[in-house]
């Protein structure tokens, strides 16, 4: 029988796609350790997109789940996190539909770019106002300023969360960051 | 591991568990009723041949070496003939399906079996770490 150590280290160095492949062959000590390495991370995610914990909590709980009863369909050949993430994302709309519930948090605490937009976000000392901003733009313009900055997914990365073709998901950014100088201006104004 | 992540991997084990329970007996149940139908029809089947005295032929086998010898073949192509066609395809059918589901599900059973060993070695664990 391992000692609880042997258990905790066993795929403690395991890329994510070896994990995947472990539990695809029955090996469901290989999913607690996917579970352990993400499930900050995407309740980071979620947290962004739903302001109670205790329901990004189940929101987490249920992305877990719906990963394990999808687990055979996983293309290891693709970013697991990505898959993910999008996972999560799909139930947190599921959520959001029951509970109409949505309120994003404020941004500047985690951007880090030269884009002049960005910059803005970092000045801001209000909070609540960035956060009004951020709400009001449409959920599709959103969720890609959540993705890109907040979460930092590239391109293909959100291609791939949100289906969307890669030139879509460049246009709708572009659009998104149009959309919230102009708020942001006409806030300050 | 934090109690949220603890609390996903019991959700997990449960539902595990379930599945794994549902494969087995639906599992079971097919082989089950296979094999009962094969044996009902190799019942039938004797019976049919006890009824005809077609099995009588084979009292040559105690009559010596040389009668033995001599007619061996011509007894069993003797009974073959008698044997009820109708017990006889359905029997074989069902044995080659058998055999093909388990061919087919050898992959999925391995499977299982390192699932039922993983849920046990959990199970072996939280027990281990709820004592401490």
């Amino acid at each position: 029988m391992p000692n609880n150590n042997s258990w905790l280290t066993e795929f403690e160095d395991w890329p994510d796609e070896a994990l995947v492949l472990e539990v695809q062959s029955g090996n469901i000590r290989a999913f607690e350790y996917i579970v352990r390495r993400y499930h900050a991370r995407l309740f980071a995610f979620l947290r962004r997109m739903i302001q109670d914990e205790a329901t990004v909590e189940e929101v987490v709980q249920d992305a877990f789940l719906n990963l394990y009863r999808t687990i055979d369909r996983v293309d290891t050949s693709q970013r697991f996190s990505t898959y993910l993430h999008a996972i999560a994302k799909h139930q947190a709309i599921s959520t959001w539909r029951k509970m109409k519930d949505v309120v994003p948090l404020d941004a500047a605490e985690h951007i880090a770019d030269d884009d002049p937009i960005e910059e803005r976000l970092m000045k801001a000392s209000d909070g609540e106002y960035v956060r009004r901003a951020i709400s009001t733009l449409e959920e599709k313009y959103r969720h890609v300023l959540q993705l890109y900055y907040f979460d930092t997914l590239n391109y293909e990365e959100i291609q791939r969360v949100m289906h969307l073709p890669l030139n879509t998901v460049r246009t709708h950014l572009r659009r998104a960051k149009e959309l919230l100088r102009r708020e942001l201006d006409h806030t300050h104004d | 591991m934090t109690d949220p992540e603890q609390q996903i991997m019991q959700k997990i084990v449960r539902l595990e568990r379930r599945r794994t329970r549902i494969w087995l007996a639906v599992f079971w149940v097919v082989v089950g009723v296979l094999v009962i139908f094969v044996v009902l029809s190799v019942i039938s089947i004797f019976l049919t041949l006890r009824e005809r005295e077609s099995l009588k032929v084979f009292d040559i086998y105690t009559e010596g070496w040389d009668v033995l010898r001599q007619g061996w073949f011509d007894a069993l192509r003797s009974v073959w003939y008698d044997i009820p066609r109708h017990h006889l395809l359905p029997a074989v059918s069902t044995i080659i399906l058998a055999i093909v589901i388990l061919v087919l599900t050898r992959r999925q059973r391995t499977t299982i079996r390192r699932k039922q060993a993983s849920i046990a070695e959990y199970n072996q664990k939280t027990k281990t770490d709820g004592r401490r």
